[in-house]
């Protein structure tokens, strides 16, 4: 068996423009009793000043054969948008749409003015979700406790009132 | 940077190609929210008749808590508006879209003897 190489490739940002990418992986057939059947993985970077611009250099170290979905997210000033792509590993070609994914709002309400808020937020294992601080691109991660009256692993995610969050789910494209 | 180059040359490079929507394969369904914890009153800034947005609506975050709503697609308001508002309306939203980042197609696949000639950092 040939030695399998991870893939990069490069993305040239617009100005003030953050971009992050996720890799999708399919959970194998052994493993999917107890496992959601994706896992998303955020993908290393290097960067590099070319010009003006700042140019990524995505990784992906273990790609599968059959390549992978990758969602793209462009964090800007004020404005986030989301594009889905591919891995097509056997061409060594990254496909992405040029047709951002539409994104629903939703508030949590909040009576009180708090600085501070906790969500109850449970990692559903087979419906995987991740919240992504805008600001900073970097995810919040739950705080797992074990519920004592359920007898369940929960996950809490601080979160802060009057700040926006990106938040993106992945489901099977069968369900439903 | 040698870190750098190491990295690429330990990788195999990779052509990105922006293309349209339906030459994109899918194996996910993908949803995207926006969440913001905020105060009821907050809502009633959304267009008249709604409470919640679709999703068909282009959201802008605003760090303050607030936010912009780009209401596009096909109409599902009750609405008012006019043919020529509709059109005006319908173009600023072609502009927008239009003016949203764009990923520059890049291509990583390089001869091997090309490779050492690549930026050597800043």
């Amino acid at each position: 068996m040939g030695e399998s190489f991870g893939k990069h490739f490069s993305i040239t940002e617009p100005k003030n423009i953050n971009t992050v990418i996720y890799k999708v992986d399919k959970t194998e057939k052994e493993l999917l009793k107890d496992n959601p059947k994706y896992t998303i993985e955020r993908l290393d970077y290097t960067k590099e000043l070319v010009g003006n611009n700042v140019k990524k250099t995505f990784y992906v170290d273990d790609p599968a054969e059959d390549g992978n979905q990758l969602i793209i997210f462009s964090f800007g000033k004020e404005k986030v948008v989301m594009n889905i792509g591919y891995l097509e590993t056997n061409t060594n070609t990254v496909k992405i749409s040029n047709k951002p994914i539409p994104m629903t709002c939703k508030t949590l309400y909040n009576e009180e003015d708090t600085e501070y808020r906790e969500f109850s937020y449970t990692p559903n294992l087979k419906r995987p979700i991740t919240i992504i601080d805008p600001e900073t691109t970097d995810e919040v991660k739950p705080m797992l406790y074990l519920d004592k009256e359920t007898n369940e692993v929960k996950g809490k995610c601080k979160l802060k009132a009057k700040k926006s969050y990106v938040v993106f789910e992945i489901r099977d494209n069968n369900d439903e | 940077m040698g870190d750098l180059e190491e990295r690429r040359n330990k990788t195999e490079g990779c052509t990105v190609k922006v293309v349209n929507d339906a030459e994109v394969r899918k194996v996910v369904d993908i949803s995207g929210m926006v969440i913001n914890p905020v105060e009821q009153d907050r809502i009633n800034k959304l267009p008249t008749g709604r409470d919640s947005i679709d999703a068909t609506d282009a959201v802008s975050i605003g760090k303050d808590g607030t936010y912009a709503v780009d209401v596009h697609g096909p109409r599902t308001l009750e609405t008012t508006e006019t043919t020529k508002e509709a059109e005006a309306r319908e173009k600023a939203e072609e502009k927008r879209i239009a003016d949203m980042p764009s990923i520059t197609e890049d291509s990583d696949v390089k001869p091997s003897s090309d490779r050492r000639s690549e930026s050597e950092g800043r």
